[in-house]
């Protein structure tokens, strides 16, 4: 599903970071694409490591989404240090706050952490 | 640079730090560093715990841990360089105050190839906080810091 751009060359921190966030308005396929079979989202609740774990947990936070929730979504902090992207973000009455951490290695997320704060 | 998939939530660790409160520390707030130093190599774990027992040492114990090259990335700042990070922690740990310590508790760990992860809490002092290190050469090349 990568368009013929991003087969061409690598994809910078920045575009995966940007990909990944617009991925949520296009669907589980535009998501899983940022991530390969060696790609870990690490949790509070533990890592989820692999392209079928990956889209599970993508699709059932997706299930989970209402419309509200992105109107309510607002990013409070966002920053790409080198391979790094850092994120902050809050989507009021569902999350009070949250925060992303991306490795992004060879145009892919290679590592994400995750935490929601109550 | 070849990543061991092992991802392990490291349990011994963990109960390590929280045997001794003054170890916890580690993971406060704010380190980052986009390093790439090249001494003997220290593992993602062993500097994790590095970083979570310096706390208990001071300030020059801390900054073992970065570079010149290493970044912590905030909800509202970035600290780039030996200096500005000896500054955020210099501060921190003035900040302080009694009761801190005994009351911070890691609720999650685990470490993934070069990346490190950590939540914890110092209730009433904070009520939930996150880190992630980047761990490269054996030093913080990047540290993430929210808390909530």
């Amino acid at each position: 599903m990568s368009d013929v751009i991003e087969s061409h060359r690598v994809r910078s921190t920045q575009e995966v970071f940007a990909h990944h966030l617009q991925a949520f308005s296009q669907g589980l396929d535009a998501l899983v694409s940022d991530y390969t079979e060696h790609s870990s989202i690490v949790l509070q609740s533990g890592t989820i490591t692999g392209l079928s774990g990956i889209r599970q947990f993508f699709e059932t936070l997706l299930k989970d989404m209402r419309p509200e929730f992105w109107e309510a979504f607002k990013i409070q902090r966002q920053e790409v240090c080198a391979d790094v992207a850092h994120l902050v973000w809050e989507a009021k009455a569902f999350v009070a706050m949250a925060t992303d951490t991306l490795l992004v290695r060879d145009g892919k997320i290679l590592v994400q952490t995750f935490t929601t704060f109550a | 640079m070849a990543r061991n998939s092992n991802t392990s939530r490291t349990q011994a660790s963990r109960r390590l730090v929280l045997s001794g409160s003054t170890l916890a520390l580690a993971s406060l707030p704010m380190m980052s560093l986009c390093s790439e130093a090249s001494a003997a190599t220290r593992t993602t774990k062993t500097v994790l715990e590095h970083h979570l027992g310096a706390f208990a040492k001071g300030l020059d114990e801390l900054m073992k841990d970065y570079s010149a090259s290493s970044v912590i990335l905030t909800h509202d700042k970035q600290y780039r360089g030996l200096a500005p990070i000896r500054g955020f922690f210099d501060g921190f740990l003035k900040s302080v105050k009694p009761g801190f310590w005994e009351a911070f508790k890691i609720n999650a760990q685990a470490i993934d190839a070069e990346v490190a992860y950590l939540v914890w809490e110092a209730k009433p002092f904070v009520n939930i906080a996150t880190d992630t290190l980047l761990v490269r050469g054996g030093k913080i090349a990047v540290q993430t810091f929210t808390a909530g």
